[in-house]
């Protein structure tokens, strides 16, 4: 069962006032991940492999190393076809139980490079041979790897991703791997966002099994999905997600999945009109509800119970003496420093490295107050030191992106790299998020 | 549902009520009811095709149910009914009932409708027989001008600085991956059917002459 909780920035608002504060929503559960291999759902997973003549070497080895990493870690239940594409898109494997291990291995193996980037074509046989057994109780994605830019068939980055949506609204998400400094970050991040999955890279080749590790064992541990959130603001009371999370056709907004040992979280920022702050103080007014609707385990459609936020009026004093949540600080300054990136890798691309500079100076400001942004974006100071545009942008883009939706640990304290180490790989703050480690 | 009814004839008030009827098994999101004046619209448009005249009665058959039942869930999936239109009149019967729903798969018919929306329809698949290949490559390419980043990339290979200040306005057409063409972009304005057709035969007359230079002609 997932369970919803309320946790505003602080225990009360001023009576007789309009009020305006942040609200951490958390979605988690507390059942434990099960032994056993078998107690997981099973998968039904297309990878798509870019084979254009720049992923010659190392790059296409590496990828082929990745996907034969995946048939070992899969179950026999599982599903698994393989997609390459240049110039042109072909089905390596078709979807097939991952039975005959050495027999899929041997397939990968003779996978060579060839032209073009037909980017959305390799996209779409692999979401069509997902497709086949979609529904049901399969977890069913696309992994798609590129280093390049969308350069053959279909380029709009837009209507990828619309696509991508579509697609993830009928049951296949999509994930992506940028590879080395030629893709293009905003359409891969922008693939995995729209398509409700994963958005990774590495900055070599060797770096590139990390994020499919990590992938794997989020899938693995996967106990919630589809799941959406409604939000019902009381009268007089508005609110704003700052999470940045998509809403579907009723509305709702569209959060990642839930793994065991994590919380899915958002973070509002709630107004509150004064009218309904003028009661006396120490009286208690309910503001928001939420539910949250999500796939289970067996694929089954569940609905949590409904969650209300409820807070206590207070005096301008006694208000101003509450101590804020340190949770929802830390949430807080987390989407403050992602919505710096996102501008500062905007400036980077455009070359205007004088307001790269200041926004830096903005992010140092807020890494006093969070350990992990104080540490992590000291790669990203070097690169814009340096002035490496590549490098910069994707590691500004992918950091943003992870801050604004990553599954958040249980039991998260503030960042040291042993505690890191300990938790499951798709629960850890990376120092660099193109970069092996830990 | 639809495959039962590949014999269906009727008039306007039966078009309705069948294509409600099928419509409800999709469960679409639009739940608009079809009107008359939505059925009218639609021949307007020429998106149910042709239709016969019995007196003064409009008679409708499979094709159009399909068609109108079809036009339902490509609007549902954000298809404009002029895109709509213009498939349907290139598209034949046997492939338009390939992009409805299918009960308990939803996916598989969403990609099949999603590769529809592309120009060209389905993705260049290897080993898969391509007929008229060298009209419908360089149409699809038409299509998709003005990419930043393939002028970009094309600039940087002949050694122009990217960022370098532009002395004209210029369109990128890419007619495959690997042959990319620029265009003054006022010139675009005047161009004719007539000269694009000469400029055609003009590339085409250069490749062969590269082709056979190299010894290679088949």
């Amino acid at each position: 069962m997932i369970n919803l909780e309320f946790t505003p920035e602080k225990n009360g608002i001023v009576a007789g006032a309009e009020n305006a504060f942040e609200v951490l929503l958390r979605a988690s559960s507390d059942q434990q991940q099960p032994d056993g291999k078998n107690k997981k759902l099973p998968l039904n997973l297309s990878v798509v492999i870019d084979r254009s003549g720049s992923m010659s070497g190392e790059p296409l080895d590496e990828a082929k190393k990745c996907a034969m990493m995946l048939v070992d870690r899969m179950s026999p239940n599982d599903q698994l076809s393989v997609v390459t594409y240049d110039s042109n898109a072909s089905v390596v494997i078709p979807t097939t139980k991952v039975a005959r291990k050495d027999l899929l291995k041997n397939e990968i193996s003779r996978i060579r490079p060839g032209g073009a980037t037909a980017l959305y074509d390799g996209w779409s046989v692999g979401a069509e041979q997902v497709a086949q057994n979609a529904g049901g109780n399969y977890l069913s994605r696309v992994l798609l790897l590129s280093d390049g830019q969308a350069n053959s068939g279909l380029t709009d980055e837009e209507t990828i991703s619309s696509h991508c949506q579509t697609m993830a609204e009928n049951g296949v998400t999509t994930s992506t791997y940028g590879l080395s400094e030629h893709f293009n970050e905003n359409l891969m991040t922008a693939m995995a966002h729209s398509g409700q999955g994963q958005a990774h890279y590495g900055q070599t080749a060797d770096d590139l099994m990390d994020p499919f590790q990590e992938e794997f064992d989020l899938l693995e541990a996967i106990l919630g999905r589809r799941m959406r959130l409604r939000i019902m603001p009381e009268v007089g009371v508005s609110f704003e997600l700052l999470n940045g999370y998509a809403q579907d056709r009723e509305g709702r907004f569209i959060l990642p999945d839930l793994a065991y040992e994590a919380d899915v979280w958002a973070l509002m920022k709630v107004k509150i009109n004064r009218d309904l702050c003028e009661q006396p103080t120490h009286s208690s007014i309910k503001i928001l509800t939420a539910t949250l609707d999500f796939l289970d385990l067996n694929g089954n459609e569940k609905r949590t119970e409904p969650c209300t936020l409820g807070i206590e009026l207070l005096s301008q004093g006694a208000h101003s003496r509450l101590t804020v949540e340190e949770t929802v600080k830390q949430r807080s300054i987390e989407l403050r420093a992602a919505a710096l990136q996102e501008q500062a890798q905007i400036e980077a691309r455009r070359g205007d490295w004088a307001k790269v500079d200041q926004i830096m100076e903005g992010l140092e400001t807020l890494g006093t107050d969070h350990e992990w942004i104080k540490v992590s974006i000291q790669r990203l100071k070097a690169y814009s030191k340096n002035r490496e545009r590549e490098s910069f942008s994707k590691e500004a883009r992918y950091k943003s992106t992870k801050m604004r939706s990553r599954n958040v640990s249980r039991d998260e304290a503030s960042w040291n790299m042993s505690d890191e180490k300990a938790r499951p790989s798709y629960l850890r703050r990376k120092l660099e998020q193109g970069k092996k480690q830990l | 549902m639809l495959e039962k009814l590949k014999n269906w004839r009727g008039n306007l008030d039966g078009l309705i009520e069948q294509a409600e009827k099928v419509s409800s098994g999709f469960q679409l999101k639009d739940k608009t009811e079809i009107s008359i004046r939505m059925v009218r619209d639609y021949i307007q448009r020429g998106i149910l095709g042709e239709i016969d005249r019995s007196g003064r009665e409009l008679e409708f058959n499979y094709s159009h149910l399909l068609r109108l039942v079809l036009s339902r869930v490509l609007l549902n999936d954000g298809w404009s009914l002029k895109k709509i239109g213009e498939h349907f009149e290139f598209t034949r019967i046997k492939d338009l009932e390939q992009l409805l729903p299918k009960t308990g798969n939803t996916a598989l018919s969403a990609i099949k409708r999603l590769r529809s929306s592309v120009d060209g329809a389905k993705p260049r698949m290897s080993r898969e027989p391509n007929e008229d290949r060298t009209y419908e490559v360089s149409r699809q390419a038409a299509k998709r001008t003005s990419i930043h980043q393939e002028m970009r990339s094309a600039l940087r290979k002949i050694g122009l600085p990217e960022d370098g200040p532009a002395t004209e306005e210029i369109t990128l057409i890419a007619i495959t991956p690997w042959f990319q063409a620029l265009l003054q972009k006022d010139r675009i304005r005047s161009l004719t059917l007539e000269e694009a057709d000469e400029i055609g035969k003009a590339v085409s007359a250069s490749l062969t002459k590269l082709i056979l230079k190299r010894g290679e002609r088949k």
